[in-house]
């Protein structure tokens, strides 16, 4: 990397690094392990620079494969105790039922509940808002493949517990 | 799906995360640690390609047994002071064998890292186990063909003009960058002024990098000292110790390029190598103030900066071992 380089690449992080830190959030089991995607993540788009010609879709991919590998790591190894149950308890200053601080710990148990696979998918399309052709590009997938994925993440959420009721009650409102 | 799930979940991934906030240092120690990486790069596989041209150049020329014409910078006839040094080690590294096994193992200590790499000299692949310290975590990689391997190594050219010019070529392909995209804007355009790096300051950098790396053989490291004793501006003291206090040989050279127009962007690169065997001890890079590098203790440049890798031992074997940090 010489100057100018790492110079634009400090400004993308800049620019980008919270959004991408969110979605390695959403994906990643724990905030810690979310940081260490993030931090590989760039990394690897430190390493490919000059070649990488759409840096966002590239970290998006990075992460992607990265949680992937991470889940069959952890798929290989004996059940170890999550310590870290409890530790992610989000932002208590919000006071908007849908961003209640008790819905989170049921967030993140129905998130780490899907395959990583529909993490993805949901996380792209309804964080990040990447239509099903953009998120079938980025995971090497279909279009088609893309939305059942995203109605069964869908569908495996409404009925979660915990999290059931926000639909319900939604659905009551309609 | 009925839309209004769509928009509950939204709201949901949003508010779980609206808190989140990357700390500032991770890309800055990102790019610091890139920085150090690139430094430590060797000529890629792009070498391969130079090696086989440069080997077609040789033989076109040896039927007529004409000497080669020249270069830029030919060898003065009476050696200064500081060439014989490098002479000298040019000597001493082609007394050295090369190791034995189909695994180098390299372990180096940086500024705020220590790594453990090890290098599959049939295939170039390396491992990389880092040890975490100051806030750096521990970690492995993993890099496919991240050089070339030893018999391409070998196959580099070792005379002085073919070898400078197969530095310049790699120096080339190594940083060339995609154009940026042509914004269209109203008024007169800008014109940037480019980055011009001189060739002489690509020949020290790519040799200085070559120097240290375990799959460069005997040959191809003497050559090395040899092509840096006719790089105009090379330092040599002949007293010096590294930063473990080991006596050393310090080549330097200060670049005569890299900011726009041509002028000197002052980064130091300097390497220390044993006086007896030529192996290299440690690398250095300095860093002036201004020179745009940043780190995380210092987020504006405004200090001289020095990047140091210290080389602690290269072992060879002849399986992969397992990482000594335990991760």
């Amino acid at each position: 990397m010489d100057r100018r380089q790492v110079r634009a690449f400090e400004q993308f992080a800049a620019e980008s690094g919270a959004e991408l830190l969110r979605i390695a959030t959403l994906l990643a089991p724990d905030p810690h392990t979310a940081e260490d995607v993030y931090q590989e993540t760039l990394q690897r788009l430190a390493a490919r620079w000059s070649r990488v010609d759409n840096p966002k879709a590239f970290c998006r991919r990075v992460m992607y494969n990265i949680v992937v590998d991470q889940t069959r790591a952890r798929a290989r190894r004996p059940q170890e105790l999550r310590l870290l149950d409890g530790a992610d308890q989000g932002d208590p200053r919000s006071a908007d039922p849908h961003h209640s601080v008790e819905l989170w710990p049921s967030l993140r148990a129905a998130l780490d509940s899907l395959t990583v696979q529909q993490r993805t998918v949901l996380v792209l399309r309804y964080f990040d808002d990447r239509s099903e052709a953009e998120v079938a590009s980025l995971l090497g997938i279909s279009a088609g493949a893309v939305k059942s994925t995203a109605s069964r993440a869908t569908a495996h959420l409404r009925d979660f517990p915990g999290l059931a009721a926000i639909f319900t009650t939604t659905d009551s409102m309609v | 799906m009925p839309a209004i799930d769509e928009d509950i979940i939204r709201d949901l991934l949003h508010g779980y995360t609206d808190h989140v906030r990357p700390p500032v240092s991770i890309a800055t120690e990102v790019a610091v640690r890139q920085r150090r990486r690139d430094r430590r790069r060797v000529v890629s596989l792009a070498a391969t390609g130079a090696a086989v041209g440069t080997a077609a150049g040789v033989i076109a020329v040896v039927p007529g047994h004409s000497s080669p014409a020249p270069g830029p910078t030919s060898p003065a006839i009476r050696l200064t002071a500081d060439q014989r040094v490098l002479y000298h080690l040019s000597s001493a590294a082609a007394r050295q064998s090369q190791g034995r096994g189909r695994y180098a193992v390299m372990r180096t200590e940086g500024t705020d890292l220590k790594d453990t790499s090890v290098i599959d000299s049939r295939t170039g692949n390396m491992w990389s186990y880092q040890q975490g310290s100051h806030g750096n975590p521990s970690g492995k990689s993993f890099t496919r063909r991240y050089s070339p391997n030893s018999a391409q190594f070998a196959a580099m050219p070792t005379s002085r003009a073919a070898l400078r010019a197969a530095l310049i070529r790699e120096w080339n392909s190594e940083t060339k960058a995609p154009k940026p995209k042509p914004v269209r804007t109203k008024g007169p355009t800008p014109v940037a002024r480019p980055i011009t790096v001189s060739a002489n300051d690509k020949v020290f950098q790519q040799a200085s990098y070559m120097l240290w790396y375990p799959l460069v053989g005997p040959g191809l490291r003497s050559a090395l000292f040899k092509l840096l004793a006719a790089v105009p501006g090379v330092t040599v003291n002949r007293s010096a110790h590294d930063s473990k206090g080991r006596p050393a040989v310090e080549i330097s050279r200060t670049d005569t390029s890299g900011f726009p127009g041509g002028k000197s962007d002052g980064i130091t690169y300097a390497t220390y190598e044993n006086p007896a065997t030529g192996a290299v001890l440690e690398s250095t890079v300095t860093y002036p103030p201004g020179s745009d590098i940043v780190t995380p203790q210092d987020p504006h440049g405004t200090r001289t900066v020095t990047d140091i890798t210290v080389y602690l031992s290269t072992t060879w074997a002849s399986t992969v071992p397992a990482d000594p940090y335990g991760g």
